[in-house]
């Protein structure tokens, strides 16, 4: 087996004059969740169609589980399970239908998790596709891409129309596979979810790699905001965080912009008398524009 | 289809007695007459009454229209609602996926040929036409052929173009002028020469049925232009980006 399962070396894909992926190295360990986070146009569903042969690339390479994909396109999909970033599924087929036909691609691979699956996302297959709601249409797509227990799954955003409960089941599925040393490549722009499942992240931005990062040390530079409102008005030095920056938004209402350790926050609040707080994740934009600036910093 | 064949079989036996009638067609000019089928089609005979009412035009009408929408809903339109998208993901050749597109059109365009010429068979003796069996024949193969290039074209649209409304644009454009070149090829000898490279050309239903020899060459034309546009499909699909 590679060790490793996605390979990319400078991946470029334009369509027309404007690009869509320019120059991604990217490298994905087998048997690992690999998050790829990027804002709407980032460039992440290019990339992932680029993964499962649907685009041509403009240049560069990719290689899938040790094969080269300009040579071995067919040998990489009998390989991988695929979530497309939109869920449109066959009309007028059933749920069974539709899931008999996608396992008639592949004969020689059982599927062995089927029933599994539909009753652990507790879905009904005997309906047609055209009644299902947009939620199990996302299930249903979970459903035919892990049921046939593929080497490598690539999931484009596959969270987006499910509900807490089922995202929940979701990520344990997801975890259950990489523990059984499948590897999973999966497209989000959420970046709380990624935190709770990946082992590392790739963040892309208008088409280029800006970072990956262990989900570790991604955690330490993680952004929150926090509103919290004061009992009474603060001496000045006492708004001096080490942890934040502190600003006031009105009256006894402030805004805390924390980086990373949020326990130290807490400590430093505590020397106040606080009668409301309320904590939030930094948008993924937020993020971007935090490894930006540390990019710049680390420039001579 | 079969509903409308056999409806025009019922009306020959009385409008053949209708002597009028053939005189109405008769004043025709020459012209108007190429227009619906050609000057040289004896209205009073079966052949002729079926090529004018059926097989010339409706017929060609019918099975067209379920040829362009079978291949675009084969590429474009699987694409345009994605589910082209989710199948190629999956280990099928693209090659492939066109070919079994255009082998499933063969197949269902030879059913719906033999079920137009057998509806016409089956209410042959009922209205006492006395159709001959090898006319029909012929008719079938080139129709079927005939069909056969429309929807070579018509896939090779469906795997280029980008929405299903260019498929059937092109489709429709084609079959028209076909149509009025060929018109215009029976008219005009200034147009004759251009009338050779359409469909039209090599249809004559009239002279199928009643001529002995085989028209060898619409089917030559017609299997060349089929397999021209097939090939052309599989190397545009396979070369082409897939994407919603």
């Amino acid at each position: 087996m590679a060790d490793k399962a996605i390979e990319t070396h400078g991946l470029t894909k334009y369509y027309g004059k404007s690009p869509g992926v320019l120059n991604l190295d990217l490298e994905v360990n087998t048997g690992e969740i690999f998050g790829f986070l990027g804002p709407n146009g980032s460039g992440k569903t290019t990339t992932i169609r680029l993964l499962v042969s649907l685009l041509y690339p403009t240049s560069g390479s990719i290689r899938i589980l040790g094969y080269d994909i300009a040579c071995s396109s067919l040998d990489i999909r009998r390989r991988i399970g695929y979530i497309p970033g939109e869920v449109r599924l066959f009309q007028e087929l059933t749920g069974t239908e539709a899931l008999r036909l996608l396992e008639s691609f592949q004969p020689d691979r059982p599927s062995i998790f089927k029933d599994d699956l539909i009753q652990r996302f507790d879905f009904d297959p005997s309906r047609k596709i055209k009644q299902y709601s947009s939620g199990n249409k996302q299930k249903l797509a979970i459903i035919q891409a892990f049921m046939q227990d593929p080497e490598l799954l690539i999931l484009d955003e596959p969270t987006a129309t499910l509900d807490p409960l089922m995202r929940h089941l979701f990520y344990e599925l997801v975890k259950e596979f990489r523990d059984r040393g499948r590897t999973i490549f999966i497209s989000s722009h959420i970046l709380p979810e990624m935190e709770d499942t990946c082992d590392r992240v790739g963040i892309i931005r208008k088409g280029r790699l800006a970072t990956v990062e262990d989900v570790k040390s991604l955690e330490a530079k993680k952004l929150r905001h926090a509103e919290f409102v004061l009992t009474s008005e603060p001496m000045p030095e006492e708004l001096h965080f080490s942890s934040a920056k502190i600003s006031r938004i009105d009256g006894p209402r402030f805004r805390a912009d924390i980086s990373g350790d949020m326990d130290l926050f807490i400590k430093e609040l505590s020397r106040l008398q606080v009668s409301d707080l309320q904590v939030d994740h930094a948008s993924l934009e937020e993020v971007f524009l935090e490894f930006y600036r540390e990019e710049e910093n680390d420039q001579p | 289809m079969v509903v409308f064949g056999f409806l025009i079989s019922a009306l020959y036996p009385s409008l053949s007695k209708m002597t009028a009638f053939s005189q109405y067609w008769e004043q025709f000019p020459k012209n108007l007459k190429n227009l619906f089928g050609g000057s040289n089609v004896n209205i009073l005979t079966p052949e002729g009454f079926l090529t004018l009412e059926y097989y010339q035009m409706i017929l060609i009408i019918i099975l067209a229209a379920f040829t362009l929408g079978f291949t675009a809903s084969c590429i474009v339109k699987a694409r345009e609602n994605g589910t082209l998208e989710l199948i190629l993901a999956h280990p099928i050749e693209r090659w492939k996926y066109t070919l079994t597109s255009s082998v499933s059109l063969a197949t269902a365009l030879a059913g719906l040929s033999l079920l137009a010429v057998a509806t016409i068979m089956a209410a042959s003796p009922v209205f006492d036409m006395g159709i001959s069996f090898a006319g029909q024949l012929k008719l079938l193969v080139i129709l079927w052929f005939m069909m056969l290039a429309l929807g070579s074209i018509s896939l090779f649209a469906s795997a280029a173009f980008n929405s299903t409304g260019q498929v059937y644009g092109l489709g429709i454009g084609i079959l028209i002028a076909s149509y009025l070149i060929n018109y215009l090829g029976n008219n005009w000898s200034a147009f004759k020469f251009i009338d050779r490279a359409f469909l039209y050309h090599y249809y004559a239903p009239y002279s199928a049925m009643t001529e002995s020899g085989f028209p060898w060459a619409s089917l030559l034309y017609y299997a060349l232009v089929s397999v021209a546009f097939t090939t052309l499909a599989v190397i545009v699909l396979q070369r082409r980006d897939i994407s919603v």
